[in-house]
Parts: C-alpha cells; structure tokens; sequence
C-alpha cells in the first residue's frame, strides 16, 4: 500500500471512530473493544465468541448471557463470517447505526491486517519463532473455548428435551453434518416441543 | 491483462456472502471461482492467501475476499471484496436483530430461542474438540490448553493469558507447529 493509501486508510479509520462518538459515546466504547477482539482473534470464526462475550458480557455488561446466547444462535442462520454476531450486539446496543459501527469495528482490523501484511508474509511464515506463538495462542484457545461453553451450558434450563436436543446436535457436529442443518432442524424441533409439550 | 471491473467484483462477492455456510466448504467454492472459472489467481497465489489469512487473526473468509480483492485491482478492489462479502449478512442480521426486538417477548419465539440456546452449547463445544484435534499435539499443547482453562477459571487478564501461553509454547515446543495445523483451524 503506498502513503496516500495509508493516510487516506487512517482517515477513514479515525472517521469511523469519530463519527459514533458524536451520536453516542458507547458506540465507540463497543468499536474500540470490538477492534481489539479482532486483532487477538486467531483462528478465525468461533475463537472470537468467547472474546466478545468477556468484552459485551463480563466487562461491560451491554448484553445479559442469555441475549448474547440468543446473537450466537442468529449469526448461524446468517451466511458469512460468524462475527456478525457483534453486529446483533451493536443493534441491541444502539440500533441501526450501532449494527454499523460494530460490523466495522470487528471487522476493520482484519481488514487491514491482510493488507499490511501481505507484502511480509512469507518472511513471517517462514519464521519458526511466529509459529510456535500462534501454535500457543491457539492452544489457549482451546481452554477459553472450553470456558465459554460451561459458561453458556450453565445459562441452559437443562431439562430431557434440550439435553436431546444438545446431544443430538453435537453428535451431528461431530459426524460433520453442516451446521446449518443442525440449526434449521433445532429450529423446527424447539418450535415443535413449544406446541406439543408447552414447553 | 485485462482489468476486472470493479462491479464484476463487487457483484460475485455478494453471491458468495450470500450463500458462504460453512468455511471449508466455502474455500473450495471461492478457489474455483477465482483459480478454476474466471481465472482471476493462479494456484499458488491462492494458496498463498489462504496460508496468510488462516495465520493472521480475523474473519477468515472476510479476509480471503479482501486478499482476492487486493491481488486483483489494490486498495479499491480489496474495499469492494470486502464490503461486497459481508453486505448480505449483515443486512440479514439487522433485520433478524430488529425482529428479536419486537417481537423476542413472545412466547413461542423464547421458546424456539430457548431450544437454541442448547444447540449454541452443543456448536461452541464442537468448535472447541475440533480446535483442540487441530491444534493440540502432544504434551506441551495440551498443558497450555489447560493452563489457559485454569487461569481463566481464576479470571486471570486474558491478555496476561495469551501472552503465557505464546511463552511457553516458545519455552516448550521443540518442533515448528506445521503451517498446515494453523491453516486447518481456521473456521469461516
């Protein structure tokens, strides 16, 4: 990228902070925070949920467990990337345009990360140093995963009918049956459970 | 070579935003486009942004449209890929968000939530054993995996987390990590 595509980059980053701060202050608490999740969040897609739940959830407390829960379960029937899920988050948070700045705050960095680092990469991956940090962060992943689930599991009035319905998925999940199926076919069987057992 | 119109572009990453489920799956549709039917990349050019965008974080599929983007026609192209990928579902997920609003009270959809509530569970499960199949090999991977679990139990920082556990994987890694254990990890 040359220096006028960084500036004219810069320019529009600082804008897109700015411009929420005139509305609502909160926005560009949540573009700030959501910024900092997608630099941590290697390993793409699912490693940046429990990133965002400690950020929305635990330290700010913008949304309770339950509704985040509840974006999770939108961002699957939702096609692309599964951070969309930070634009249910800003919605909740500040409506039409905090949807917009949260999608930008999570996904910006990336954004410039592929980019900036494209012309580097292969001295990067050539490095045995960088691959064993990431093999690591990775590695810590698998615990915050772990963490998050137990967190989200005990959010769950676990009775017969949603240990069915969670057993049933993970074992599909595990025999890699596509993950908008499961959804698609819980939606269908959580509405029929509703009807039949009132639920 | 002939320029792609910046339209073109635009117009093939919404159809791809469109109807990306899944991120392998997705991968191979978005190779054969850009490698197999319109010849935009070579092979190796592809393969290139898919080692790139599975290393560095972020949304990995966001980040492979930007890189197709970038390769094809620079900052304008990649600003297109980019935004033309994630327009549908974020269209859709302000409008599911406006519907939860108004209508998430009522009993029937609170019980339908509550249903997936558990599927969420079950899905974060899945993405933490497959996470740990790819990435944890032997001993070292799996104390730091349960080095993180304890700590954060304990609500340690959790930058202090990830910065322990890039630590001792370069204390206790005798080996490089296979470039391919990161790339599978890699969700969507």
């Amino acid at each position: 990228m040359t220096a006028r595509g960084w500036v004219l980059a810069g320019v529009v980053a600082a804008s897109i902070l700015l411009v929420p701060l005139t509305f609502a202050p909160i926005l560009t608490t949540l573009n700030l925070v959501l910024m900092k999740v997608d630099l941590l969040a290697f390993g793409g897609g699912f490693t940046t949920i429990p990133l965002i739940q400690r950020e929305v959830v635990d330290r700010f407390g913008w949304v309770t467990t339950k509704e985040f829960i509840d974006g999770i379960a939108l961002g699957q029937v939702t096609p692309g990337p599964i951070v969309i899920t930070a634009t249910f988050v800003g919605y909740l948070l500040g409506g039409p345009l905090g949807g917009i700045v949260a999608t930008l705050g999570i996904l910006l960095p990336s954004f410039l990360m592929v980019v900036a680092i494209s012309p580097y990469f292969d001295r990067l991956r050539a490095s045995p140093k960088f691959n064993k940090v990431i093999g690591g962060v990775l590695g810590s992943f698998v615990g915050l995963l772990l963490t998050v689930t137990i967190r989200f599991a005990a959010n769950v009035h676990w009775d017969w009918a949603h240990l069915v319905l969670a057993g049933g998925a993970f074992i599909a999940l595990l025999l890699s049956v596509d993950l908008l199926w499961v959804v698609l076919v819980s939606i269908l069987a959580s509405a029929a459970m509703f009807t039949w057992l009132g639920h | 070579v002939e320029r792609i119109a910046l339209r073109t572009l635009f117009a093939s990453f919404v159809r791809l935003g469109a109807t990306a489920y899944g991120g392998p799956a997705m991968m191979a549709y978005l190779r054969q486009v850009c490698v197999g039917r319109r010849q935009w990349l070579t092979e190796q050019e592809f393969k290139d942004g898919m080692a790139l965008c599975h290393l560095i974080p972020g949304a990995t599929m966001m980040q492979m449209s930007t890189y197709v983007g970038y390769r094809l026609r620079g900052m304008p192209g990649a600003t297109v890929a980019a935004i033309g990928f994630t327009l549908p579902a974020f269209l859709l997920m302000v409008g599911l968000s406006a519907a939860y609003f108004a209508f998430g009270d009522l009993a029937p959809v609170r019980a339908v939530f509550a249903g997936l509530g558990a599927i969420v569970v079950a899905i974060i499960l899945n993405a933490c054993v497959s996470l740990g199949r790819t990435v944890v090999h032997g001993w070292q991977g799996g104390l730091i995996a349960a080095l993180a679990f304890g700590a954060l139990a304990l609500r340690v920082n959790l930058l202090l987390v990830l910065l322990g556990a890039a630590l001792l994987a370069l204390l206790l890694f005798r080996i490089n990590p296979s470039p391919a254990v990161v790339e599978k990890s890699g969700k969507r």
